[in-house]
C-alpha cells in the first residue's frame, strides 16, 4: 500500500528527467537556427560595410580556400557541421578583433547542430582536407585582411543559403 | 744495456703519449659504425709478469695502444689486480693479436643504437664466456653522454646525465640523447673470478647512429625575374653535404610526381602554372648511408598566383620603396598591371615593367605607419587580385589619435580608449602606469624612439591582445595615476609605433546622469526642476537642464539651460498648462571631463489653482452596425477655452447615463479621440474636465435617442461662392425652438471622390438662422443641420452646397490653350510657306515680260503689287482642272551683269501638254532628263487624278539691280532648294532636270553650283532665310501675283529669244497675263506643253508694268 506513491513519484521523476532530455522541437530548433545565421550574416555585412576598400577589388578564385568553395551546397546536418567547422579553423587564424564575436556565434550554431545530430544520431565524419587548409591557413594566415574578407563572404553566402534549405536539417 | 733500458722507456712514452690522445674525445673513435649501428670489441687479459710492468711502477695509469685498439689501466687499481682491456673493431671471432701477444683474454660484444624515435642510445653488452671454463662475473655499462657546453663558448667537453646499468653475462642499458650533436661515453667496470677489470672510455657519436631526418621549413622565394626557388633546412647540422630529393605533384590524389634531386638545400621549380596547389615533399640522403633516406617531409602545399619581392620592406618616411611584382598567371601581363596602395590605385606613372611578368613599383612613405601593396590586374571595370600583398612598414611614431573615457558607473573603474589605424594593421595596444600626475612625467618619456626597447618594463598590454581592434578598455584602473598609451604595429619590430598620449583618468570620466529628476509646472508660467547628482565623481559638477512640451510638435525643439551649480532650477515656460518632458545631465565643474548621457526624461507635474469652471463642447459621430444590433459613437471635441493661466485641464472625463439608470464615466486624456457603444434606447453623456484640484461644473451634455426625431426645419438653402459656403435655414412655426444648432459636413481633404475624410461640425445658437463657412471646398459638400434639443436631436436636414467644377474650368482652360496653339501654328505655317514661295521669284530682270522696265524709277514695290496683305491661302489650293504653264524665256545675255538685259525676259503660258517634250526639245538642247520629269509627275496620282493645277507668282521688286545681286548669289542654292524640298521624286530621280535646265537658263551657266546638289535640305533653309532677311532688310516691298489659267485659255508664251527658258504654272488665267502670253506665243511657235509641271510657282515682275495686269487676276483667285 505504502508503495504506490513511491511508485508514482518514481514515474514522474522518470518522465520529468525524460522531458529534460528531449530535444527541442523541430520548429524551434529551426527558427533557432535560421535566427543565428542571419546574426552571423548580418554581422558579416557590418563588418564589410565598414571596411568598403575591397568594393573595386575581386579576391576570391577558385583555388583559394577550396575546401570552403563559394557554392558549397547545403547536403545535411553532417556536412553543415564539417563545413562550419572549416570556417571556425579559419576564423581562429584571423587575429582577434572584428572576427571575435563571430567565432563565438559559429560557435554556438555549431554546437546547436552538434546537438541536433546526436538526437538524429548522425555518425561524425572526418574531414579529409583537414592538412591542406591548416597548410593553406599557415601560408596565407599574414594575409588576414584579404583572407578574412574571402572567409567572410564565402561564409555569409553559405549561411544565406542555409537559411533558405532548412528543411535540409532533417536528414543527416 | 743502456739499449735495453731505453728501448722500454722508448715503448713507454709511446705509450703513454697514445694513452692520453686515448682519453680525448676526438681521438677515442673505436668501434664500427655500421647500419646506423656502432660495434666494439671488448677484450680484456689478465697479464703475466713481464719488463713491461716494472718499467711503470710509478705510473698511475698506462694505456697500451695496438693498432685501432685502446687499452687503460684505471688509476688506483693495484696493477697487479686488474685486467688490461683493449677495443677492438667488432668481429664475429676472437681476435687473433690477441693471442699472439700471450694473453688469456676475456672478450665481451658491445652494441649500440638509437631508439625511440631516436632519443635514446641502446647499448648491449655480452661476454663471451670461454668453453668449458666455469667463471662467476658481474659488469657495470656506464653511459653518460658528453656534449659542449654552449655558455662557456669552448670546446670542453661537459659531462651530463648519467646511467649504469649492471649485470652477469649480459647486460643492456639505455640512456637518453638529448642533443642532437654530441657523443655518449661507454665504460665497462666488473670482476671476473674476483679480478676487476675496467674497459677505456669509448666515445660513441650518435651523429652516426641517427638516420637523417625529414628536411622542413620548407618554403618558396621568387626571384626579380620571376623564377621560383624552393628551399628548406636541414635538420641535421652535419658536417658533410646531403644528398637531397624533391617531388612535387599537381594532382590531389598524388599519383603522378615530379622528382628533382639535388644537392644543395635549394631547387629551381620551373614549369609551374599559377593557381594550381602544388603538393611538394623533400627528403635526405646522408654519403655515409647512401643506401639510406630519409622520410619525406611534411607536404607543403604551393600555389602561385601573385609574389612580391620583398614581401615586407622596412623604410622610413620620404624614403623611396621599390616593391616587385611577379605574376605566375601567363594571361596576366605586367604591362597591364595595377598597383594598389591600401587598397586605392596608385598612379601609373609610378609602375615599371621589369619583363613580361614582373611589374615594379616605386612609392616613397610621407609618414610612419603600415601600408600595403596589391599588384592586380583589370578585370572588367574592377581589378582581380590575389590575396597576397606586400607589407610596408615605415619606421617611426605615427599619429593614432587615441582618445580616452573613464567610466565610474560600474563597481570598478575603466577606461575605454579608441583610436584610428589602418585597416589593413595589426596592433598591439600597450600602456605603462606613472606614479604621480601626468604633468610631472619626464619629458624623456614622451619622446620614445623607435629603438627604445628598454622602456618596455612596466609596459602592459591590452587584455584583448593582438588583433585589429580599434578599442581596449582597461579594468582596475588607477583614477588619479598617469597612463602612457600607444600603439605597436604588429610584425614592425617595434620600430613603427604611434605617438604616446599621457592621460590620467580622473580628468577623462564621463559621470552617471543625475537621478530622481523632478518637475513641476505651476501657474505663475514656471517649470521647476531638481535632481540628485551623482555619488562619483566626487568633485564637483556643473549640470544641464532641457525640456520640450509632452506633446511635441515637428516644429518644437529642446531648450537647454545651463550650466547650473546647483541641483535645482527654476525656468520660466509659455505655456503653464502643458507637461514638459525634463531631463538633465552633468559634467566636471573645473577641470576637463565629458558630459553624462542625459538622464531618463521625466514629465512634469501641473499644477493649477483652481478646478476648470466648463466643460468641452462636443459632438457625435455615430455608425450603425445593424449585424451586432448596436451603434459605435465616437465624441468629437472643441478645444477648451483657456479660462485663465491659473486653471488647467489634465483630461476628460465622460459620464454616461443609460436609460435604465445605469451610470459610469471614462477618464480620457485631452487631444483625443472617444468611441463607445451605443445600446440602449436612451443614452445620456456628459463631459467634463478636470484637473488635480476638480472636476468642471459646467459641462456640455448630449441625449442620444432612436426614437423618431421631431422635425422643425423647414428649409435649409447653402449657397456657395469662391471660398465661402452660406447657410440659412428657417424653421416651422408650430415647433418649439431648439436649444442650438449643429451643422456638420465632411472635410474631404480635396478627395472628393473616395468620399472619405474627416467630420467637422460647428454649433449655432438657437436665434440664429444662417451662418457663413469660410474654408477649402472641393466641388459639392453635403451639410447636414441637426436641431438639438434638450432631450435629444431633431430631424436634421440636409443640403448641397454645388460649386463649378473645377474640371470644366480645367477643360476650358486646356481648350483655349489649344486653340492659342493651334493659331500660332497656322500663322508660322503659313509664314513659311510665304518663305517657300519666296524661293521660287525669279529675278524680273531676267524674264520677258519685265523687258523694257526700268526698275529704278519705280517707286517702291507697293506700285507693283496689288496685294499689300501678302499672300492668300487660296492659290495653294487645287480648285480646278484647269492648267497653265507660264514659260520665261530669258536671253543668255540676261545672266550677264548687264542690268538692261535683265529686263528681256518673255513669260510663256502653255497648257498643250501633247507639245511639251517638243516644245522642250526644240527649245533646250537636252530634252530628256525633262522627259523623264514630265513622266514622273504625270504618273503621280496627284497629277494623274486629281487636278494638275500649278501656279506661279510674280514678284516685283524696286530695286533690280540689288536684287539681282542677290539672285546671282541664291539662285542656285534657292533654286535647288525648292526643287529639292517640292519634288523629290524629281530630285532624287534624275539630277540635272528641269531646274537644272532652268537655272541652266536663269543663272549663269557656268556656275558650278548647278549641278551640285538638288536635295540639300540644309542649305535650302540657310539659303531661304538668309533670303529673307535680306529681303526684309532693304526693304523691298513685293506683291504677289497668282497666274491662273483656264483649260480653254492656254497658250504658251515665248520669249523672243529663246536661249533660256523659265516655266511657270499658273492655277487660274489672268487676262493680262494670258494676253500676254498669246503675244510671245505668236512671236514664237516652239513650244506646246502637254503635261504641266510643278515648275517656279511665283515670279517676280516689274511694278509698274504688272500691276495692272494682275489687279484683276488676282481677283479670280
Amino acid at each position: 500500500m505504502h508503495s504506490y506513491p513511491a511508485l508514482l513519484c518514481s514515474c514522474v521523476v522518470s518522465i520529468l528527467a525524460l522531458c529534460h532530455g528531449l530535444p527541442l522541437p523541430a520548429d524551434t530548433m529551426r527558427n533557432l537556427i535560421k535566427l543565428q545565421a542571419e546574426n552571423i550574416s548580418a554581422r558579416i555585412q557590418r563588418q564589410r560595410d565598414e571596411l568598403p576598400i575591397f568594393h573595386n577589388l575581386i579576391l576570391d578564385s577558385p583555388e583559394l580556400l577550396p575546401e570552403l568553395p563559394s557554392d558549397k551546397p547545403i547536403e545535411g546536418l553532417t556536412s553543415v557541421v564539417e563545413t562550419l567547422s572549416a570556417f571556425q579553423r579559419v576564423l581562429h587564424s584571423l587575429p582577434k578583433g572584428h572576427v571575435t564575436q563571430l567565432r563565438s556565434d559559429v560557435s554556438k550554431l555549431q554546437s546547436d547542430l552538434e546537438e541536433r545530430m546526436s538526437s538524429l544520431q548522425c555518425p561524425h565524419r572526418k574531414t579529409s582536407t583537414e592538412k591542406t587548409l591548416e597548410a593553406f591557413l599557415k601560408n596565407n594566415r599574414m594575409f588576414h585582411i584579404t583572407l578574412g574578407h574571402v572567409a567572410l563572404d564565402r561564409l555569409q553566402k553559405y549561411l544565406q543559403r542555409l537559411t533558405h534549405n532548412l528543411d535540409k536539417l532533417k536528414t543527416c | 744495456m743502456f739499449l735495453c733500458m731505453m728501448l722500454p722507456l722508448l715503448v713507454n712514452i709511446l705509450i703513454a703519449v697514445h694513452g692520453v690522445a686515448a682519453l680525448s674525445p676526438v681521438s677515442s673513435r673505436p668501434g664500427r659504425y655500421q647500419d646506423f649501428q656502432w660495434r666494439a670489441q671488448l677484450c680484456c687479459e689478465w697479464p703475466s709478469v713481464g719488463p713491461s710492468a716494472n718499467t711503470n711502477d710509478a705510473s698511475a695509469s698506462r694505456s697500451v695502444k695496438t693498432t685501432n685498439t685502446s687499452v687503460t689501466q684505471i688509476r688506483g687499481l693495484p696493477e697487479s689486480a686488474s685486467y688490461q682491456c683493449s677495443i677492438q673493431n667488432f668481429t664475429n671471432g676472437m681476435d687473433t693479436s690477441t693471442e699472439s701477444q700471450g694473453f688469456s683474454a676475456e672478450c665481451f660484444d658491445i652494441l649500440c643504437h638509437l631508439e625511440d624515435e631516436q632519443a635514446n642510445l641502446i647499448c648491449f653488452l655480452k661476454y663471451r664466456r670461454a668453453p668449458d671454463t666455469i667463471t662467476t662475473s658481474t659488469f657495470t655499462v656506464n653511459l653518460q653522454q658528453v656534449g659542449k657546453d654552449l655558455t662557456l663558448h669552448t670546446d670542453a667537453p661537459i659531462h651530463t646525465n648519467q646511467t649504469q646499468c649492471s649485470g652477469e653475462d649480459a647486460v643492456t642499458c639505455s640512456i637518453a640523447v638529448h642533443a642532437a650533436k654530441g657523443s655518449v661515453s661507454l665504460l665497462i667496470s666488473g670482476f671476473i673470478n674476483g679480478r676487476s677489470l675496467q674497459s677505456p672510455e669509448m666515445h660513441i657519436s650518435t651523429d652516426y647512429l641517427r638516420k637523417p631526418e625529414p628536411p622542413f621549413n620548407l618554403h618558396y622565394n621568387v626571384t626579380i625575374e620571376g623564377e621560383v626557388v624552393f628551399t628548406w633546412s636541414d635538420s641535421q647540422s652535419s658536417r658533410y653535404p646531403l644528398n637531397y630529393e624533391i617531388r612535387y605533384s599537381s594532382n590531389t590524389s598524388l599519383q603522378h610526381w615530379e622528382v628533382v634531386n639535388t644537392h644543395h638545400p635549394w631547387v629551381s621549380l620551373k614549369e609551374l602554372s599559377s593557381g594550381i596547389i602544388y603538393t611538394v615533399q623533400v627528403r635526405s640522403q646522408s654519403p655515409q648511408h647512401l643506401q639510406y633516406w630519409s622520410n619525406w617531409s611534411q607536404p607543403f602545399y604551393l600555389t602561385l598566383n601573385v609574389s612580391y619581392i620583398p614581401a615586407e620592406v622596412f623604410t622610413r618616411p620620404d624614403a623611396e620603396v621599390t616593391v616587385y611584382g611577379v605574376f605566375h598567371n601567363h594571361s596576366w601581363s605586367a604591362r597591364r598591371a595595377v598597383w594598389m596602395l591600401n587598397g586605392q590605385v596608385i598612379p601609373e606613372s609610378q609602375y615599371r615593367v621589369v619583363n613580361e611578368r614582373v611589374s615594379a613599383v616605386t612609392i616613397r612613405s610621407k609618414e610612419p605607419g603600415f601600408d600595403t601593396l596589391l599588384c592586380c590586374h583589370p578585370w572588367g571595370e574592377r581589378y582581380k587580385c590575389n590575396i597576397a600583398y606586400a607589407k610596408v612598414y615605415t619606421e617611426g611614431l605615427f599619429d593614432a589619435n587615441i582618445t580616452c573615457q573613464t567610466d565610474q558607473r560600474s563597481r570598478t573603474d575603466s577606461m575605454t580608449c579608441k583610436w584610428n589605424k589602418s585597416a589593413w594593421a595589426v596592433v598591439r595596444f600597450l600602456y605603462k602606469t606613472y606614479n604621480g600626475m601626468c604633468e610631472v612625467i619626464p619629458p624623456d618619456e614622451g619622446v620614445m624612439t623607435a629603438v627604445q626597447e628598454d622602456s618596455m618594463v612596466g609596459v602592459k598590454e591590452c587584455p584583448d591582445g593582438v588583433g585589429d581592434f580599434r578599442e581596449c578598455t582597461l579594468q582596475g584602473l588607477s583614477l588619479f595615476s598617469c597612463y602612457k598609451l600607444w600603439l605597436v604595429v604588429e610584425g614592425g619590430h617595434g620600430k613603427v609605433r604611434s605617438r604616446p598620449i599621457f592621460v590620467a583618468p580622473v580628468d577623462y570620466v564621463r559621470p552617471s546622469p543625475p537621478s530622481d529628476l523632478e518637475g513641476d509646472t505651476f501657474p505663475n508660467q514656471t517649470l521647476s526642476a531638481s535632481w540628485r547628482r551623482p555619488h562619483l565623481p566626487a568633485y564637483e559638477l556643473q549640470y544641464e537642464l532641457r525640456y520640450v512640451p509632452s506633446r511635441r510638435m515637428a516644429d518644437l525643439q529642446w531648450k537647454v539651460v545651463g550650466p547650473l551649480i546647483d541641483t535645482s532650477v527654476e525656468v520660466l515656460v509659455e505655456d503653464p498648462c502643458v507637461q514638459y518632458e525634463v531631463q538633465v545631465r552633468c559634467k566636471r565643474l573645473h577641470g576637463s571631463g565629458y558630459w553624462s548621457d542625459w538622464s531618463k526624461p521625466h514629465m512634469s507635474t501641473v499644477y493649477s489653482t483652481e478646478a476648470p469652471g466648463r466643460g468641452p463642447d462636443f459632438w457625435r459621430v455615430i455608425q450603425e452596425d445593424t449585424e451586432k444590433n448596436h451603434s459605435n459613437v465616437t465624441l468629437l471635441f472643441k478645444p477648451i477655452p483657456a479660462e485663465g493661466p491659473s486653471i488647467c485641464v489634465q483630461g476628460l472625463v465622460v459620464e454616461h447615463q443609460a436609460s435604465g439608470g445605469i451610470l459610469w464615466s471614462d477618464d480620457m486624456t485631452l487631444g483625443s479621440f472617444y468611441t463607445f457603444q451605443w445600446k440602449e434606447e436612451v443614452h445620456t453623456i456628459t463631459v467634463m474636465s478636470y484637473n488635480s484640484l476638480g472636476s468642471s461644473v459646467k459641462n456640455s451634455n448630449m441625449t442620444l435617442v432612436r426614437q423618431p426625431k421631431r422635425r422643425c426645419v423647414r428649409s435649409f438653402r447653402a449657397a456657395a461662392n469662391a471660398t465661402c459656403v452660406s447657410l440659412s435655414w428657417t424653421l416651422l412655426s408650430d415647433q418649439p425652438p431648439p436649444a442650438s444648432f449643429v451643422i456638420e459636413w465632411l472635410e474631404l481633404n480635396g478627395d472628393s471622390e473616395q468620399g472619405t475624410g474627416r467630420v467637422e461640425w460647428l454649433r449655432v445658437p438657437s436665434t440664429s438662422r444662417d451662418v457663413h463657412i469660410c474654408r477649402h471646398f472641393y466641388g459639392t459638400e453635403v451639410f447636414r443641420l441637426y436641431p438639438v434639443f434638450v432631450d435629444g436631436e431633431g430631424e436634421p436636414v440636409r443640403c448641397s452646397a454645388a460649386r463649378s467644377d473645377p474640371a470644366a474650368y480645367m477643360l476650358l482652360m486646356i481648350i483655349a490653350f489649344l486653340s492659342v496653339v493651334l493659331f500660332v501654328t497656322l500663322i508660322i505655317s503659313q509664314n513659311q510657306i510665304k518663305r517657300l514661295m519666296w524661293k521660287d521669284v525669279p529675278n524680273p530682270n531676267n524674264c520677258s515680260w519685265a523687258k523694257g522696265m526700268n526698275f529704278k524709277t519705280m517707286e517702291g514695290t507697293d506700285n507693283l503689287f496689288g496685294h499689300r496683305e501678302g499672300l492668300t491661302a487660296c492659290p495653294l489650293l487645287l480648285v480646278s482642272e484647269s492648267v497653265c504653264e507660264a514659260k520665261i524665256v530669258v536671253k543668255p545675255s540676261v545672266f550677264a551683269v548687264d542690268k538692261d538685259q535683265e529686263k528681256e525676259s518673255l513669260l510663256h503660258c502653255s497648257v498643250d501638254g501633247e507639245g511639251k517634250n517638243t516644245n522642250l526639245s526644240t527649245v533646250e538642247g537636252s530634252l530628256e532628263p525633262l522627259s523623264m520629269d514630265i513622266s514622273t509627275v504625270s504618273t503621280t496620282p496627284e497629277t494623274s487624278g486629281q487636278s494638275s493645277v500649278t501656279y506661279s507668282t510674280v514678284l516685283v521688286f524696286d530695286q533690280p539691280m540689288l536684287l539681282r545681286k542677290q539672285q546671282e548669289s541664291l539662285s542656285n542654292s534657292s533654286d535647288e532648294g525648292n526643287f529639292s524640298a517640292n519634288n523629290s521624286d524629281i530630285s532624287g530621280s534624275f539630277p540635272g532636270g528641269l531646274w537644272e535646265l532652268e537655272n541652266q537658263s536663269c543663272s549663269d551657266g557656268t556656275n558650278p553650283r548647278n549641278s551640285s546638289s538638288y536635295n540639300s535640305v540644309e542649305e535650302f533653309s540657310e539659303t531661304s532665310e538668309q533670303e529673307d532677311e535680306t529681303l526684309e532688310s532693304r526693304r523691298m516691298a513685293k506683291e504677289l501675283y497668282y497666274l491662273g489659267m483656264n483649260e480653254e485659255e492656254e497658250e504658251d508664251f515665248h520669249g523672243d529669244e529663246a536661249d533660256a527658258d523659265e516655266t511657270v504654272l499658273c492655277v487660274d488665267s489672268s487676262p493680262e497675263l494670258e494676253r500676254k502670253c498669246s503675244g510671245a506665243s505668236d512671236s514664237s511657235s516652239m513650244s506646246q506643253i502637254s503635261i504641266p509641271l510643278y515648275l517656279p510657282q511665283f515670279r517676280t515682275g516689274a511694278t509698274e508694268l504688272l500691276r495692272e495686269q494682275v489687279e484683276n487676276s488676282a481677283l479670280h483667285l
